[in-house]
């Protein structure tokens, strides 16, 4: 679902950062082959085409050149009705049996990709698909191409085999931004929650190392808790990351803090209500102001203002309600469980529908 | 592992040895030509069928095979060197169209003759449950072949459902009737392979407290977009959401904690819940259980009590925990080693992990450890990981809630604590 890899040229263009000259080598030391996925999880795309593919279930992110580096996102407009049908006609399975899990899109050309299981079980076949400009729905086979990894550390190791430790990380949401690829993550034993910067293209087996984020709130500091959701997001020319929490915080802190050896403190900038989920967010500029548009599962699409972003005051004691950055509930848009930055004028949302079917709609930014 | 209840192979006396592993499976033969050649008069529409191409190994089908072609037909037809996307546009497979549904698109794959007719092996293998529809296109064969008759006719096949022992709960942990009030996480284990993606609508809490009478429990789960389950499919983790686990956080604040000390509480997992292949669970699983205090004492391993087995033999190494502890850390993250020969040697020479089998017992507060080989006299420890957890979240390491910003980042090394113990003669 989580998109956010767009505000990544969001920020491109705010600040001027990963020139496109430095770009140019992305594409260096990947190899030619097939990259062997066990899941296609959450997605996110980089500059020259080239999208980032979280494994949840190898704790491994794949970096694949799609080679879709043509065409003009901002002449697109996409609307697909019933997208899991015909993704699932297209694989020859049922609906029933084919689950999108994410939705990206590839901010070079306009088109949409989706990571896509086919089949119920942990051990369904794991299926890119795209969405052309035109409208039309297609695998994108992952045969020969350029690609490259990372795994996480303490990932099962491959020679324990599929019945071995049961233990994962699995990759919770992906974003890149300035040559680095941000993975939150999560055990589905011990209870750590980590955020992880990754330079790209990736380098050798060092993967970087985890780091916990702390934000305070309510008086106290809240450890652990999981990042829901999350997007690249410049603040007063630094590069911050902009994170939802599972209890509804908004927090950001600098993207250079998430190195090695760093303790995090992130600022709690707004509270967003509770009995809430967010689901996905980006970040857009429109008329001058910068906003964050987040979907949620129970609050409806919720559009947040970032003027004050640098100087709102850290939520630190406790609030009824919401606090901090005001937000406005846009009507008409409900049921969006994925959510991307299309182009400068629209987004993308994927919204469920009562029989089943999961529509891809072109909306105009609010 | 699939297997299906009915199979409808091509049976075959001669087979043809073509350079695909695929081709392994198949044996055709001059009977199905035969029969062809008998029916050459019967129209096209009449004669094509579908059927599935099986593995012989597993049952499970791997393709189609469009037979009932003439040997004239099927000899053409590969002479004439057509492509794949020729081919397509002739004998096109796709996914059924349910009635009123428009016509779904083709199948992307691969066409291949074989001797009793033409093999279409789809890019993903076809799926139990699902009917497929073979669409023909008499008009464009090429003209040699081509019929009188012109309209494109249908034919179709319905894979059948696989068949598989029902699915249930086999075990919840923590298994104990007793549970903290800031209890973490539910480990769900199943019998088998389940469905995921929607598991969060299938488990629910009741506080039943009331008079018995059930009271649904509001958003206790952490619901996550990427569900904790293990390779197989076969063990969920459910966490309970943090923020109404941690005193002064707004959600448990303003809703309130999902368990409170005292009451009583059902886990309910409906048994509506689809396993991998889409079958309902056999039975609903309940576990009711009541709530204790809140718990956020660190596991101590110097406090955990140890019964030494003697040496020469295999009796399992006994260790008794203060409290339960998480049951599927327990599994991992304590490794016996041997330290020296000698009793009472010190530790400085290098370990060596001693292999067995681990047991966990009595509500997860019994680790016992039985040796592959005879315990040999001499110094051990248990080497235990400072992440392992009670049901609390609370670990060696680290209390579940940490109010103050201290060292937190401990990279991605683990941390150990030892305890050694003697094997005597």
């Amino acid at each position: 679902m989580l998109s956010r890899t767009l505000c990544a040229l969001a920020c491109v263009a705010m600040i001027g950062v990963a020139s496109l000259a430095s770009a140019q080598g992305l594409t260096a030391g990947m190899s030619q082959g097939t990259p062997q996925l066990t899941t296609a999880g959450p997605l996110a795309f980089g500059p020259q085409g080239i999208l980032f593919v979280g494994d949840t279930m190898s704790a491994t992110v794949f970096a694949i050149a799609t080679g879709d580096t043509s065409g003009d996102a901002n002449s697109v407009s996409i609307n697909v009705e019933n997208l899991n049908g015909k993704v699932a006609a297209l694989l020859g399975a049922e609906a029933s049996a084919v689950r999108i899990n994410d939705v990206c899109v590839n901010p070079a050309s306009g088109q949409v990709y989706l990571s896509v299981a086919r089949g119920r079980g942990a051990d369904a076949t794991p299926v890119i698909c795209r969405v052309t400009a035109n409208g039309e729905v297609e695998e994108f086979a992952l045969d020969n191409v350029n690609f490259s990894k990372a795994s996480l550390p303490n990932a099962p190791e491959s020679s324990e085999g599929r019945r071995g430790n049961p233990r994962m990380e699995s990759i919770t949401d992906i974003a890149y931004v300035q040559e680095q690829v941000v993975i939150a993550g999560l055990s589905n034993e011990e209870f750590a929650s980590k955020l992880r910067a990754i330079p790209f293209p990736f380098e050798g087996v060092n993967n970087g190392t985890s780091v916990e984020i702390y934000h305070g709130a309510h008086g106290a500091l809240e450890t652990r808790s999981p990042v829901r959701t999350f997007a690249p997001f410049d603040i007063g020319g630094d590069l911050h990351v902009v994170a939802a929490y599972t209890c509804t915080p908004l927090v950001t802190f600098p993207l250079a803090d998430l190195k090695p050896g760093s303790k995090i403190q992130g600022t709690t900038v707004a509270e967003l209500g509770n009995r809430n989920r967010p689901l996905d967010m980006f970040v857009y500029e429109k008329g001058g102001t910068n906003f964050i548009l987040m979907a949620n599962n129970s609050r409806g699409m919720m559009k947040i203002a970032t003027d004050e972003i640098n100087s709102v005051e850290s939520i630190s004691s406790r609030i009824q309600g919401t606090a901090g950055l005001s937000y406005d509930t846009i009507e008409g848009m409900d049921n969006v469980i994925q959510l991307d930055r299309l182009n400068d004028n629209n987004a993308l949302i994927l919204v469920q529908n009562e029989d089943g079917g999961q529509d891809l709609k072109t909306v105009a930014l609010p | 592992m699939k297997q299906l209840r009915k199979a409808c192979r091509i049976c075959s006396t001669a087979s043809l040895l073509v350079p695909t592993l695929l081709a392994l499976f198949v044996l055709f033969g001059g009977q199905a030509a035969a029969a062809a050649q008998e029916e050459q008069r019967e129209p096209i529409s009449k004669r094509l069928s579908l059927r599935l191409h099986l593995s012989p190994e597993t049952q499970s089908p791997l393709g189609f095979v469009v037979t009932g072609l003439t040997a004239e037909e099927q000899s053409t037809l590969k002479s004439a060197e057509l492509s794949q996307q020729q081919l397509q546009e002739i004998m096109q497979i796709a996914v059924g169209a349910k009635e009123g549904e428009r016509a779904n698109p083709g199948l992307a794959g691969k066409y291949e003759f074989l001797s009793g007719g033409v093999l279409f092996q789809p890019r993903y293998p076809p799926m139990a449950g699902v009917s497929y529809e073979l669409r023909f296109a008499p008009a464009k064969l090429p003209q040699k072949i081509r019929p009188e008759e012109s309209d494109p006719f249908s034919r179709t096949i319905a894979v059948p459902e696989t068949e598989s022992a029902p699915t249930n709960v086999a075990k919840v942990f923590p298994s104990g009737d007793e549970l903290p009030e800031n209890l973490l996480k539910f480990y769900v284990h199943f019998s088998g392979p389940m469905s995921v993606g929607d598991s969060y609508q299938y488990v629910k809490l009741f506080d039943i407290s009331r008079s018995g009478q059930l009271r649904e429990v509001e958003l206790p789960f952490l619901t996550l977009e990427q569900e904790l389950w293990d390779q197989d499919g076969t063990r969920l983790t459910l966490l309970f959401d943090p923020g109404r686990i941690k005193r002064g956080l707004k959600p448990r604040e303003e809703v309130g904690p999902s368990l409170e000390e005292g009451k009583t509480y059902e886990f309910v997992i409906s048994s509506s819940w689809p396993d991998a292949h889409g079958k309902p669970l056999e039975k609903e699983h309940r576990k009711r259980f009541r709530v204790l205090a809140h718990d956020d004492i660190q596991p101590n391993h110097e406090n955990w009590q140890l019964e030494i087995p003697a040496g020469g033999g295999k009796s399992p190494l006994r260790v008794e925990f203060a409290e339960p502890l998480d049951n599927a850390m327990l599994e991992r993250v304590i490794h016996v080693q041997r330290v020296g020969d000698q009793v009472g040697e010190s530790v400085e020479e290098e370990p060596a992990d001693v292999s067995g089998e681990v047991e966990i017992l009595n509500g997860e507060t019994n680790w016992n450890f039985t040796p592959t080989e005879a315990w040999k006299p001499g110094t051990y420890q248990l080497v235990i990981e400072t992440t392992l957890e009670d049901r609390s979240g609370n670990s060696i390491g680290r209390p579940f809630e940490v109010d103050i910003f201290n060292q937190v980042d401990r990279g991605a090394t683990r941390d150990f604590v030892r305890r050694k113990f003697v094997i005597e003669e």
